[in-house]
């Protein structure tokens, strides 16, 4: 199966050992899309990593920036400012819901619904516009960057995140209308691609797929970052770990998404959106412009980069797919001397063996899609 | 995280004398042992009901050549579910060693010593299967060792048929 299948979601190869219809092993062969994003960052300032980052899960490029500049802002010893830690849970909060539709879209398109692709890519257009407006890319961004984020959330861009917010929770239920009691959707999905909480720790999986064992697993709670302790929001768990499950765990996700999103408005006060230290921040643009030793510091900052402190952190934050996690180790200099990524989709690829073993050759097509991977953050 | 993480109290109390080295920095632990004790010190760790640092988040290499005596270092960063801890186990290993493989303690353990073997050279006893992951059989080197050139030792030219051809950088 694959490397071109449309069911593999990018470029995996699956061997499926089959007796009949029943599947006996299933070996992932990945490497398909192996970039070499790690070795690159070594040679890159802290500065240009960031671009690459937006590279590894194009679903959710501002988790991936966001889960990198924590990890440099733990070695640089930063503080952000409240305004710039809002926007950062807005962004990363809208890009769940956006990476949850895709997600939604393309594997009920593999069971069988032509529909809900449609719908679902009708909602995810507003989100890149939004990101268009905010960042001025629709797909890359590069919007959260050490330090900060780059460019203010302006009022029509807020405006339009507030009239989101409300329209949105009228389409999940459309959704949910087309499936969550769809006999065909259910027979496809209950009781496919069992797992328990055990196994699925055992094999490193995260995110939605463990939340969907009845585990409770969410790093925005029990680790919090980026000023998540101030938001109320629960868990949100399944019980019995099937594709079922995961696709109920999803849209809860997307409705606390979006609850989360309305807090964060609320919580969105003028102020700052960089940290203040001119060593890392290069000066506003303006300044730049009219400024002779403002244009010096901007030049030696693009130019050499920052220099960040010898020592090593890990940081891990909650993405649409679970644990994304920045080994950074630094000897100084404004290159990072190693950067180790853990993806999340990498871990959670490891448990479809045993998710697929024993069920009919159909039911591959569910499970993958189930566990939504990217193939860019699996082969790096 | 102080002084006091739980762990190492622990590891002190099981294994006089494991523990080689305690980092603290950046609000996080880590500990360094012997690459002979890890397994047991992992065991530990998981099975241990108060730590149960059951979950292995990630796991993988650096090159430290020319830096520190022994080539590289393993870095295991494990997670505890229950106390919602992190603890990072690292271990020194030097060129043309091997070290033994913790994929019996995680199955999470698979893929990422698979990528750290082809990515280092580095050789992990016992692995069920050490096969390439990430790059093609026929590689040549170890892509992630501070010493391979960044745009590679070669560009394939020729697939397929007349099998891998591959032309020299210069």
């Amino acid at each position: 199966m694959g490397p071109q299948h449309p069911s593999t979601h990018g470029v995996l190869r699956v061997d499926l050992e089959l007796d009949g219809e029943v599947i006996l092993k299933a070996i992932p062969y990945l490497g398909h899309l192996h970039r070499g994003i790690e070795k690159l960052a070594e040679n890159k300032t802290y500065h240009q990593v960031i671009p690459l980052t937006d590279r590894l899960d194009y679903l959710g490029p501002m988790v991936n920036n966001l889960g990198y500049a924590l990890a440099v802002e733990k070695l640089l010893g930063l503080q952000m400012p409240e305004r710039a830690q809002v926007i950062r849970v807005i962004m990363a909060e809208l890009t769940r819901i956006q990476s949850h539709l895709v997600w939604m879209g393309t594997h009920v398109l593999d069971i069988g619904a032509m529909s809900p692709i449609m719908y679902c890519f009708r909602e995810r257009e507003q989100i890149m516009d939004i990101f268009e407006m905010v960042a001025g890319a629709r797909m890359n961004p590069s919007y959260i960057r050490v330090g900060g984020v780059n460019g203010d959330v302006m009022s029509e861009a807020r405006d339009k995140i507030a009239a989101f917010a409300e329209t949105f929770p009228k389409h999940i239920k459309e959704y949910e209308d087309l499936l969550t009691n769809n006999p065909i959707w259910i027979n496809r999905t209950k009781g496919v691609g069992k797992i328990t909480a055990e196994e699925a720790i055992n094999l490193g999986t995260t995110g939605p797929t463990l939340r969907s064992c009845g585990f409770k697993w969410d790093l925005r709670k029990t680790n919090p970052y980026s000023g998540y302790e101030n938001y109320q929001f629960d868990f949100i768990l399944g019980k019995n770990g099937d594709v079922y499950d995961r696709y109920r765990v999803r849209i809860e996700e997307m409705k606390q998404s979006i609850d989360l999103i309305k807090q964060g408005l609320k919580k969105l006060k003028p102020g700052p959106i960089y940290a203040d230290e001119a060593k890392v921040i290069p000066p506003i643009k303006e300044k730049v412009m009219t400024d002779i030793g403002a244009l010096i510091h901007h030049f030696k900052i693009i130019s050499e980069g920052f220099k960040v402190p010898e020592g090593e952190v890990y940081q891990a934050i909650e993405t649409p797919r679970g644990e994304l996690g920045f080994y950074i180790v630094s000897d100084g200099s404004s290159k990072p001397y190693r950067v180790k990524i853990k993806t999340p989709s990498f871990m959670n690829l490891m448990a479809l063996e045993t998710l697929a073993k024993g069920r009919l050759l159909a039911d591959v097509v569910a499970i993958i899609g189930s566990m939504d991977i990217v193939l860019g953050e699996i082969d790096k | 995280m102080t002084k006091e993480h739980p762990a190492i109290k622990k590891l002190e109390q099981a294994f006089p004398g494991v523990v080689k080295k305690i980092i603290i920095a950046f609000g996080e632990t880590g500990i360094i042992v012997d690459k002979d004790d890890v397994k047991r010190v992992c065991r530990l760790l998981k099975e241990d009901k108060e730590l149960s640092f059951d979950l292995l988040s990630d796991f993988g290499g650096v090159d430290y050549q020319g830096k520190k005596d022994k080539r590289f270092e393993l870095v295991y960063q494990l997670y505890s579910t229950l106390t919602h801890q992190r603890l990072r186990v690292k271990t020194e290993v030097g060129e043309n060693e091997s070290v033994p493989t913790i994929t019996s303690i995680w199955r999470a353990a698979d893929w990422p010593e698979r990528e750290c073997h082809e990515m280092f050279g580095i050789e992990f006893e016992g692995h069920p299967d050490m096969m390439r992951l990430l790059t093609i059989e026929e590689f040549d080197g170890f892509p992630l060792r501070k010493d391979y050139p960044l745009l590679g030792k070669a560009e394939i030219i020729a697939g397929h048929e007349g099998g891998v051809q591959w032309r020299k950088r210069e």
